[in-house]
């Protein structure tokens, strides 16, 4: 194998596998991305076997065709460390060099036939959406999916197919976000699939890797046990999750009638605050929210305490309630909006907290927080 | 800390079937064996000084001791009670000083040196308590006094039932010096008969022989064993709300190779240290493996769990995956193994759920039942083991697990 291309041409092809090479592993070939000249084009291919994506471009002259398996360690710091310019890489033997400017890095191979038989796509019933919907969609969910490993199902995130819209939902059963989107596509019937979300976070790096296009688009397709998206020369393969997942619209509040608005900014800023002093095991603020504003404090163990105030829009009795402040910046953080509403019932049961569009319309966006127990209660 | 200072250990003694007889005056002065069915069934959980007379022991099966004791009053463990009297005996600790440690339901730790000014010299305050135990309550306790933990404990136990040990502040090496190095933290069956193979039969003998000999046999061990056997022990009593660890170790009797058995008493350590945790109401975000081979290295290999838990089989699960997969034994035999959990936090933190977990929910519950049964009829019911596993592999007679809680010294 032997060919030539620019430093930003492959630096933006492994920044899009590279993330996918597991840093420890039983199966040590899976360290490595598979690297195909073949047919005038470069293939890169990356796996962990839950998750693999292989893109490929055009722009590279092959000398001689081939297929290696470098393992990524050296190999991508290498490439990403190099000046812009022409850089050559050529197979000898069980090595392979690889040429820039006056750089040089020879690295051993590993035997290619041991690499993982990668998935082919089977491009047929494709989807269509609108990447930067699908990038803010996962955005605004997957920071509530769990990390307890003895609920898997709950380590994704559920997509709910509709004929007419697409919904996507993360909970880790103490707070849970669900994105909403109408949808003109043709699907051919409901379907529920949960996904592997480290799967889905390589989705914005590989739409920003996409060429110049005004709308970008990706399409998903549909199989058994896997979901797959192509976005310009890159395919993406996840696995998907074994459910159930919990039914969530059960648990989302009909009857709480205490609604408030604040500037998400402030909020945010008072709650960094504030969370400086709170317990360091509990992480628990308190909010006391009463008409027109919100007072916001912690107590530490250790006798120091502060309090904020914010304005807010609020006309109803006074409440007091608890949470942990890293679970509500987590929510604020991530909805795109300047107001957010809080609709609250008392200090026990879950919030709903929604962003706000710009005309107070509804953004398909919402969040359920439960409170923490106040301390003494 | 400058100067030395005072702590207490305070144990009291055969305290649930002490318990027992405060209840019931007609059982003083008679042989009372708590745990165990009538049928002879289960495992002694106490037994009164006037039944170990007989040789009854804790820990014994129920049939044995009623052959050693066939007219022994045989009662069910009642653990509501005994935690209602152990209550009160702690709220008594807490007039004293707020540094309490508990060890268990009967057991703890007081750290005095500060209350000099408030309460006088540290022998009166350790004899005032005793007292105010046997008048307030009505149990008596054995008490140790001494300017560590280390020599506190073994202070308590010299001179039990109601005993009253003081181990004075510079007299430290005298009080030890004919003591068996059994004594010692750290030394159990194999440790001794390794020392006895030197000649080394007490801790003047540990003392008296070559430093750089003793090194080189038994590596940062050795180290261990002579600063204890010259009464250093700088372990603070830490209170159970600041504890920052809590753990349970084993040494076998023989080395074991075999990763099922190996598995088998990570199994119950694993166990053992869930049940204190539940029990203490606290939950542990690391889990930390130790095994010490037989040439006695000592590797730790540690965990953190993605949400801390109090769960029998989370701790289990921990361990298991540290043994197998991140210890690296390579097939080599160990003498020893502990589990310890660290990042401590109470248990419950009022944060709500959305849903219930059915499968958390189910575990919890089983391990509710497990501390039930434990609590009434002592260590007849394990988690996670199967039903026959005894043998080499289950606890090993004579060889109690050691705790290894808050701020203890790693022995190696």
């Amino acid at each position: 194998m032997k060919f030539a291309i620019q430093q930003d041409e492959l630096q933006k092809a492994l920044d899009v596998i590279a993330n996918v090479v597991p840093a420890k592993t039983t199966l040590p070939i899976l360290t490595c991305v598979l690297m195909e000249a073949k047919g005038g084009r470069l293939i890169l291919s990356a796996t962990n076997l839950d998750i693999s994506i292989t893109t490929s471009t055009d722009k590279v002259e092959i000398k001689d065709e081939g297929r290696v398996a470098i393992p990524a360690m050296k190999f991508v710091p290498f490439v990403r460390s190099l000046r812009p310019g022409q850089v050559t890489i050529a197979q000898k033997g069980q090595q392979i060099r690889l040429d820039g400017g006056k750089a040089r890095l020879t690295e051993n191979t590993m035997n290619v036939e041991e690499y993982p038989k990668l998935k082919q796509l089977e491009e047929k019933n494709g989807l269509e959406l609108a990447a930067g919907a699908l990038i803010d969609m996962i955005n605004e969910t997957s920071y509530a999916v769990s990390r307890d490993e003895t609920r898997p199902a709950l380590m994704g995130i559920l997509w709910e197919i509709r004929a007419d819209k697409l919904t996507l939902v993360a909970t880790d059963a103490h707070r849970l976000a669900r994105s909403e989107r109408a949808m003109a596509w043709d699907v051919p019937g409901d379907r529920n699939v949960i996904v592997d979300t480290a799967g889905l976070r390589q989705l914005p790096r590989i739409v920003a890797a996409m060429d110049d296009e005004e709308a970008p688009t990706v399409t998903m397709f549909m199989a058994e046990n896997q979901l797959s998206f192509r976005a310009g020369g890159t395919v993406l393969h996840t696995r998907l999750l074994e459910g159930p997942f919990p039914d969530y619209t059960a648990v989302i509040p009909k009857d709480n009638d205490k609604d408030v608005t604040v500037d998400k900014a402030e909020f945010i800023q008072a709650i960094r605050r504030v969370a400086i002093t709170a317990d360091r095991i509990t992480s628990q603020i308190k909010l006391g929210i009463e008409k027109g504003r919100m007072e916001l404090s912690a107590r530490g163990t250790e006798g120091s305490q502060s309090e904020d105030e914010v304005a807010v829009g609020y006309d109803g009795p006074a409440l007091e309630i608890g949470f942990n402040f890293s679970y509500l910046q987590d929510i604020l953080k991530n909805l795109r909006a300047d107001t957010v509403a809080l609709s609250l019932r008392d200090a026990q049961s879950a919030a709903l907290i929604r962003p706000l569009g710009d005309e107070g319309q509804d953004t398909g966006v919402l969040c359920l927080l439960m409170p923490l127990r106040l301390a003494g209660d | 800390m400058t100067g030395p200072r005072s702590i207490l250990h305070v144990d009291m003694d055969a305290f649930y079937a002490s318990v027992e007889a405060l209840d019931d005056p007609t059982l003083r002065g008679r042989p009372v064996i708590v745990g165990g069915t009538p049928a002879g069934r289960g495992v002694v959980a106490a037994a009164s000084y006037e039944a170990r007379r007989f040789g009854v022991r804790s820990a014994m099966g129920a049939a044995q001791a009623r052959r050693l004791c066939p007219d022994g009053v045989f009662l069910r463990p009642r653990m509501d009670r005994y935690a209602e009297v152990s209550r009160a005996i702690f709220a008594l600790f807490a007039t004293v000083t707020p540094l309490v440690e508990p060890l268990s339901i009967d057991e703890a730790f007081l750290d005095v040196t500060g209350c000099r000014r408030l309460f006088g010299p540290p022998e009166a305050i350790g004899r005032d308590l005793k007292e105010r135990i046997g008048r307030e309550i009505g149990l008596a306790a054995s008490v140790g006094l001494a300017a560590n933990k280390f020599l506190a404990k073994l202070a308590s136990d010299l001179e039990k039932p109601d005993g009253f040990v003081v181990v004075p502040v510079g007299r430290e090496r005298e009080f030890l010096a004919p003591l068996p190095v059994g004594r010692l933290w750290g030394v159990g069956k194999v440790a001794e008969k390794a020392l006895g193979d030197l000649g080394i039969f007490t801790v003047a003998d540990l003392l008296a022989h070559p430093r750089q000999a003793l090194l080189a046999r038994f590596g940062d061990h050795g180290r261990h064993l002579l600063e204890l056997a010259v009464g250093h022990d700088d372990r603070p009593v830490v209170p159970a709300h600041e504890a920052k660890s809590l753990g349970n170790e084993t040494t076998f009797s023989e080395d074991i190779a075999d990763a099922q058995q190996l598995q088998a008493v990570l199994d119950d350590l694993s166990d053992q240290v869930a049940r204190r945790l539940r029990a203490h109401g606290l939950q542990a975000r690391t889990v930390t493996l130790m095994a010490r081979y037989a040439d006695f290295t000592t590797c730790t290999r540690a965990l953190t769990l993605p949400e801390p838990t109090d769960r029998t089989v989370d701790l289990r699960d921990a361990a298991r995956t540290l043994l197998h997969e991140r210890l690296g034994r390579d097939g080599r035999p160990l003498r020893l193994l502990g589990v310890t959990t660290s990042h401590l936090g109470p248990a419950d933190l009022g944060q709500g759920r959305l849903f219930a977990d059915p499968a958390r929910q189910r575990q919890q519950a089983l391990d509710r039942v497990v501390d039930d049964v434990h609590g009434r009829w002592g260590a007849v019911l394990r988690r996670g083991l199967p039903a026959g596993r005894g043998g080499p592999a289950g606890p090993f007679p004579g060889q109690a697990p050691r705790r290894r809680d808050d701020n203890d010294q790693d022995p190696g």
